[in-house]
């Protein structure tokens, strides 16, 4: 994904809603009554800035790619893939929702991050 | 539990290749070396512990399939699957149908046959014992979600990738002198370090290998337990579970499913962690020794590649771990893996692990996991005599 499209996919994503379900842990940008899963509670939201707990380079499979623990900052853990690398991810980067067309993909929690530049955390 | 089975005899494949062996007759290999081992002709009911066969060969259902190769009467013949953990688990299901009186001789086989298929279709059948929504969905595998762990790990405890590889050389160390491992060749620490990654610190010495392989044990209780001169008894099991994903854990690098099995398995034998003679642990990546180690009570958090270099766990060390190999090298026909350990364990209690053997073994105790700690199963064995 270039910057460009990324920069894009951030500011769509500050315009939306991000929920969790306390179900099945899907992470949603809609802002529904109720989670696909079905489940009973109704989904709660969360935010969309977090650091990342843990990381790893995966370099089996087609692509290499990178995927991430990330800690929100409401506590909640995440797993989803960091995607417009521009630096070495490392443990206690900030980070932010990126809105993705594989984020936004209904049937599963496809999430992704990206790192947030040091201009905008400060 | 109560402490009144035991196993009467074992048997095993080697792990290996099996292009042309069927998963129904590599299973009745096990189960007929097991029986002959056992001296019994009949079994009351079969267990078949298995992960995979549905997604990789298409077959499931192989209670009937195995149990009309072993038997010509229609006993009881059930599937047990808890992911990787089902070797383990297959043995706790039969050892509880002992134990409950329904049965008086019971026969527990691990199968696995995962070679052939491109690693592609093997990878996404193992991710399918993770969390889809939460992690599989995201392109998380196995190799990635253990890598997360041991990446973390490292941060946390100031921990470098060299220090894990002391599980690797252990490992295949053990499996040199073992005609049943898949590997049997050493690794050095410059192999460790000079290997391809996986995912990142995972290298390819971190992780197990797929494998085809099968692995049984004959349970029993009473006077045929009585007459048997092999005897080992299964003085303690324990199965617990954690959430399937890691992002639900309050602290992933504590598996609180391994805490939970191994105390409950310790307090039903009435026995210590000091009186364990020697562990087969879930080995399939490096991190997983170590968090196994230390979520078990074996050693402190943080320490347990320390403990591993310092204090010993080769055959002659303060606690010998993965003594035919693990699932490390001897291999991981995932599946079987958790049966393969406690017919190890069977055998070096008997005295007749060969080169493999860990002097004056008495206790030992077996651990099998399925999913990232997701379910623990822990056995703890002794020997009769």
């Amino acid at each position: 994904m270039s910057t460009a499209v990324l920069e894009h996919s951030v500011r769509v994503a500050h315009h939306r809603r991000l929920t969790h379900c306390p179900d099945c842990g899907r992470l949603s940008y809609e802002n529904e009554d109720a989670c696909q899963c079905g489940g009973d509670e109704k989904p709660y939201p969360v935010s969309r800035f977090g650091e990342i707990y843990s990381y790893t380079k995966v370099h089996h499979g087609a692509a290499p790619f990178v995927l991430a623990l990330v800690r929100l900052a409401g506590g909640q853990l995440v797993t989803g893939r960091l995607l417009g690398i521009d630096r070495e991810p490392k443990i206690g980067l900030p980070v932010e929702l990126a809105d993705t067309e594989q984020s936004s993909s209904s049937g599963s929690n496809g999430i992704s991050f990206c790192l947030r530049s040091a201009k905008a955390v400060a | 539990m109560i402490p009144a089975v035991s196993i009467l005899g074992v048997g095993q494949t080697p792990v290996a290749n099996y292009e042309s062996l069927s998963l129904r007759s590599l299973a009745a290999r096990a189960c007929r070396a097991a029986m002959d081992d056992a001296g019994v002709e009949h079994v009351d009911a079969i267990f078949v512990g298995n992960m995979l066969s549905a997604e990789l060969t298409g077959q499931s259902h192989l209670g009937p399939l195995i149990g009309s190769a072993i038997s010509d009467s229609p006993v009881e013949c059930l599937t047990v699957n808890a992911a990787c953990g089902s070797g383990g688990a297959v043995v706790r299901m039969a050892s509880l149908a002992v134990a409950s009186g329904a049965y008086d001789v019971v026969l527990a086989v691990g199968v696995e046959k995962m070679v052939g298929r491109s690693k592609e279709a093997v990878t996404a059948a193992l991710a399918s014992a993770a969390d889809f929504g939460r992690e599989v969905s995201n392109g998380a595998t196995f190799a990635a979600l253990n890598a997360l762990l041991m990446q973390r790990y490292m941060y946390e405890y100031n921990a470098m990738r060299l220090d894990f590889s002391v599980f690797a050389e252990v490992a295949h160390q053990n499996a040199t002198s073992n005609p049943n491992a898949r590997l049997r060749k050493g690794c050095s620490l410059e192999n460790y370090l000079t290997a391809k990654m996986v995912a990142e610190p995972v290298g390819l010495y971190d992780a197990s290998p797929i494998a085809d392989g099968a692995a049984a044990v004959v349970l029993g209780r009473g006077r045929c337990a009585a007459r048997s001169k092999k005897r080992v008894d299964i003085v303690g099991s324990a199965c617990a579970t954690d959430t399937l994903s890691l992002q639900q854990r309050g602290d992933p690098l504590w598996l609180q499913a391994v805490e939970e099995s191994t105390h409950a398995a310790l307090d039903q034998a009435s026995l210590r962690h000091s009186d364990i003679d020697l562990l087969e642990l879930h080995d399939a990546f490096t991190i997983m020794s170590a968090l196994s180690l230390e979520s078990s009570g074996f050693a402190a958090r943080g320490t347990a590649p320390k403990f591993a270099r310092e204090q010993g766990i080769h055959r002659t060390g303060q606690l010998p771990i993965s003594t035919f190999g693990g699932l490390k090298a001897r291999g991981h026909p995932v599946g079987a893996s958790g049966t393969y350990q406690i017919v190890e364990a069977a055998l070096q209690l008997r005295g007749e692990a060969g080169p493999n053997q860990v002097p004056s073994a008495s206790v030992a105790m077996t651990q099998s996991i399925g999913g990232s700690g997701a379910t623990a199963v822990t056995h703890i064995l002794q020997r009769a005599n």
